[in-house]
């Protein structure tokens, strides 16, 4: 049942964290005696150190944010055991030595990013290779989550109100804080008082308007947030969603250890339940294409070897910020993976009476999206879960507005972020052009162009609600940054430590590549065809951007290969 | 025994309010980095060739500045590397 | 105390009047401060000079001064440099020093040697003259000696401004982490220079558009005639006040109104007229400039 899941999962992550973890450390020879960068090549900008708890911190709300949460949605149709089982087993032997390795990798690199290593270590091409893995990342991000939050403002229109007034209250706060200056904890503390308010005026006044117009709102709100000076909206709502996030974390942590709340979700249902756009998804390939951050997920390379490593005050450190980091995560979709395990089934059958077990592989996932769709499974699963738990007197709405505002404050900061990073990768990623092609060159990396076509790419794709197909092309990005990021750690190893402790990185590289490249294919040749007959601009931007990662995939495999083979005149 | 667990309450308390102060202000810290990114741009303009500012006010000015130019110089050096760094920045999640 | 400026074309006679106006002052008790902007002296050869020494006095109210502008020049770089060695220690990619050494023996930059000797005078002198005469340099250097107090107030304001946002930014993130409180009274450094400039030039602005009496010293032929049309328009451009035209070299024979001609009608012409030059040295025209600019004893 829940608590015993939860207990399992936490004793599974600190038994493996001590046993695993170390052996990494010393396969890298970690030791204290290496001078860190942030002390080398301090500055007191970027390079300075950082004590280990404050970093952790850092890093891990960089690295969480509502992915994890949504992954486990989608993957509750192969029943719980195997979702768990993944975000077990493929933490602790991919997820996590991936983010360790990066950080590692870096940190001995004076703090480049692994995009750096990858140039210096496999070729300039793979380094190259990311920023066109970013875009597309970037721009399947905003059609997946645009998506999510657009789903979760219709099926609960209290979130989206809810919202509205964050975004009241950020600009408040904002003034507060730094305009007026007023004392922090006073500042932070009518912060929280105004967070409870919009939760409450969520619920008594909540919007509702339909999927294309929350689609256009969201289009402008992209656009516009990115643009306006970060002291008004932008700084002041991350620091309320940091609050967000504690409240959800610590509600949602006591909820399930003390819920005793049997699983009523089965266990395992098929090896290939119907999942992505009505087709059955075996469980290998697509699981990493399913749940990625919460078991593995490439953009935590970049977050690791950008400032964090940066800011690491000793090697030591990397272990438990980078690879305790992400198992904090995979906790975070542990307990996911429990609410919806325990009480998924409740909301679905109540729903519809005509849900059987035998039949969830090809149930669950049409009627999730039809009565519950996408983060509303999570929302309301997790306000049934603390529920029942002593929090019970907490009424359930407020905890499901809560849940609510948590997923889509995070949700929407990826939004508004991701056009920013999106305007940046563009003008790298078509630098090669810039010479031989001045003049489009110039059209491309425009401000405003440059702002404008990732987010209306990205909110065409979220408006052709064909979210089933959005989630694995966007997790494909971003598990294809991990496996670049892996196979780098991978050749750092051999390079640039010893040949022969290669193992721990080469073959979750190795199953990773395999894994990934075996998802596209599969994707390619089963998903992609009916979505193009469903929606032929959807679908075909769709499997354009596939069929561009996948050669991608395997330049980069190739160059791997190629010099992996060449010796270093250390050997 | 109690003293130490007393003591290290207060250091969680410490490391938290810490967390919760770098959160608030590091969008804020990296919009000034590149403030003064550009400032330092516009006082060596006239020594690296971009049209600026005159420069004997570069001259007044650059003995008050030798943190910002190691600063300055740093970000040069990582100019080309920046992709990492903006999504640990920009909060991507 | 005032300030006079005779300015114009090459030639146009600028030495020679304002030598012979310094001398009358002199005649007339005022002391006087004669100075040299232009690089190629003339002064010492006005008043038949012979040495090396680049102050002298010609009598108990007259001193001329040609200031030695290439080791103003490297004094100033040279002082720069010795202060920028303790910022460039640890610079490696910008060759600051190798710059500064090449600035400090190259040619150019004349026209900041000279305003930086004009800003000097400006502060120390003032009390010791009554009146100050400056004879300038051809009319290029000395409309950059004129425009850049003002364009440097411009880029000045603008680092002013964007430095002013970064302090406060500084300070709204440093209240909020209540740490690196050094570090904001140090950043104030850099926008104190920066207010200090501001005052330094605006200041030198000010004496140009409001102290400084400035003439045009012209002349009918063509050419120069041209010239001198393009500086009264600069100085227009410039808000600095045309006090007057010396109209030199001045031939009785055609009408001429000088000021229609240089486009500033109404503004006062003095008449020079052309003078042999065996019977009497140039500064001893016979003109009696003082009556002309209407200056009396006072």
């Amino acid at each position: 049942m829940t608590t015993l899941l939860l207990i399992g999962g936490l004793v599974l992550y600190i038994l493996l964290y001590f046993i695993y973890g170390k052996k990494l450390e010393k396969i890298v020879c970690c030791t204290e005696e290496n001078e860190a960068p942030s002390r080398t090549f301090y500055d007191g900008v970027d390079y300075i150190p950082a004590q280990k708890p404050v970093l952790f911190g850092h890093h891990f709300a960089s690295i969480a944010g509502a992915a994890p949460i949504i992954g486990p949605v989608l993957a509750m149709a192969w029943g719980w055991a195997p979702a768990i089982l993944w975000v077990w087993i493929g933490n602790v032997f991919m997820g996590a030595v991936h983010d360790y390795l990066a950080i590692m990798a870096s940190v001995r690199y004076q703090g480049k990013s692994i995009q750096f290593v990858a140039t210096d270590i496999i070729s300039p091409r793979t380094g190259y290779t990311f920023y066109w893995l970013v875009f597309f990342l970037l721009i399947l991000v905003i059609g997946a989550f645009g998506a999510v939050i657009t789903g979760m403002f219709i099926h609960d229109p209290s979130v989206a109100s809810s919202y509205l007034f964050i975004i009241l209250s950020a600009l408040l706060v904002g003034v507060m804080m730094y305009r007026l200056q007023w004392n922090f904890y006073l500042s932070t503390l009518i912060g929280i008082i105004l967070l409870a308010l919009s939760l409450y005026g969520g619920i008594i006044l909540p919007i509702t308007l339909n999927w294309n117009t929350w689609i256009i709102i969201l289009f402008f709100y992209i656009i516009i947030a990115a643009s306006i000076p970060v002291n008004i909206l932008l700084q002041p709502r991350d620091y309320l969603n940091s609050w967000l996030l504690y409240a959800g974390l610590v509600i949602g942590g006591i909820a399930a250890l003390f819920s005793f709340h049997e699983l009523t979700v089965p266990a395992f249902t098929s090896f290939a339940p119907i999942i992505s756009h009505g087709k059955p998804t075996p469980f290998w390939p697509a699981i990493v294409l399913i749940i990625a951050c919460g078991s593995l997920s490439g953009f935590h390379s970049l977050v690791g070897s950008g400032t964090t490593s940066k800011q690491i005050d000793k090697e030591t450190d990397v272990l438990p910020i980078g690879y305790g980091g992400m198992l904090a995560e995979g906790l975070l979709s542990t307990i996911v993976i429990i609410a919806i395990a325990g009480f998924g089934y409740g909301l679905l059958k109540n729903a519809d009476p005509s849900l059987s077990i035998n039949a969830w592989a090809q149930q669950y996932t049409p009627m999730m999206m039809e009565h519950y769709p996408k983060a509303a499974m999570f929302t309301h699963s997790y306000a049934q879960m603390v529920d029942s738990s002593f929090l019970r007197f907490i009424p359930q709405k407020i905890i499901t507005v809560l849940a609510g505002m948590w997923v889509a404050s995070f949700a929407l900061t990826t939004l508004d972020t991701s056009n920013r990073l999106a305007r940046y990768t563009i003008s790298e990623m078509l630098k090669p052009m810039k010479n031989s092609m001045e003049g489009l060159y110039n059209v491309l990396t425009h401000k405003w162009i440059a702002s404008v076509i990732p987010a209306a790419i990205g909110m065409w794709l979220a408006w052709s609600k064909n979210f089933t197909v959005l989630w694995p092309s966007f997790s494909t990005a971003n598990q294809l940054i991990a496996s670049i990021a892996l196979l780098t750690g991978t050749m750092w190893l051999r390079k640039k430590i010893k040949a022969e402790r290669v193992n721990i990185a080469l073959i979750p590289a190795l199953l990773l590549w395999i894994t990934v490249t075996g998802a596209i294919i599969w994707f390619g040749i089963f998903v992609m065809p009916s979505t193009i007959a469903d929606d032929p601009v959807t679908g075909i931007i769709v499997l354009a951007i596939e069929i561009i990662m996948f050669i991608l995939n395997i330049v980069f495999i190739t160059d791997f290969i190629k010099n992996y083979k060449v010796r270093t005149y250390e050997d | 025994m109690k003293i130490k667990f007393l003591a290290s309450f207060k250091n969680i308390l410490k490391d938290f309010d810490r967390h919760n102060k770098s959160q608030a202000t590091d969008l804020l810290e990296y919009e000034l980095e590149e403030m003064e990114y550009v400032f330092a741009t516009l006082v060596y303009s006239s020594f690296i060739g971009i049209p600026g500012i005159p420069e004997f006010v570069a001259f007044e000015l650059l003995p008050c500045m030798e943190t910002e130019l190691a600063t300055f110089e740093q970000k040069n050096e990582n100019a080309d590397d920046m992709l990492a760094d903006l999504f640990s920045k920009l909060s991507f999640e | 105390m005032k300030t006079y400026f005779f300015t114009g074309k090459g030639g146009a006679g600028k030495s020679t009047i304002a030598s012979a106006f310094g001398w009358q002052l002199s005649q007339h008790h005022f002391k006087t401060l004669l100075i040299s902007l232009d690089p190629a002296h003339n002064l010492k050869d006005i008043f038949d000079i012979n040495s090396k020494k680049s102050q002298w006095q010609i009598n108990s109210c007259l001193s001329i001064w040609e200031p030695d502008f290439e080791q103003i020049k490297y004094d100033y770089f040279n002082q720069r440099l010795q202060l920028l060695k303790g910022v460039t220690q640890h610079l490696s990619a910008f060759n600051l020093e190798k710059y500064l050494n090449t600035l400090k023996y190259s040619p150019g930059h004349e026209d900041y040697a000279a305003i930086l000797f004009l800003t000097r005078i400006l502060k120390n002198e003032k009390q010791n003259y009554d009146v100050i005469v400056f004879d300038t340099p051809p009319t290029g250097m000395m409309l950059r000696i004129f425009s850049l107090p003002m364009v440097s107030v411009l880029w000045i304001d603008k680092l002013i401004k964007l430095r002013e946002k970064i302090v406060d930014k500084r300070q709204v993130i440093s209240g909020i982490r209540a740490e690196n409180k050094n570090n904001e009274k140090r950043r104030d450094a850099i926008l104190e220079k920066l207010n200090q400039l501001h005052a330094d030039y605006s200041g030198l602005e000010h004496f140009y558009k409001n102290e400084a009496q400035v003439y045009v010293v012209a002349n009918e032929d063509r050419l120069a005639l041209n010239e001198s049309i393009r500086l009264i328009k600069e100085l227009k451009n410039l808000d600095i006040n045309l006090a007057g035209i010396v109209h030199n070299k001045y031939k009785a024979t055609m009408e001429i109104e000088m000021d229609k001609l240089l486009g500033c009608q109404g503004t006062p012409v003095f008449k020079v007229q052309e003078q042999s030059i065996e019977e009497k040295r140039e500064y001893e025209l016979l003109v009696n400039l003082l009556e002309e600019l209407g200056i009396h004893n006072d």
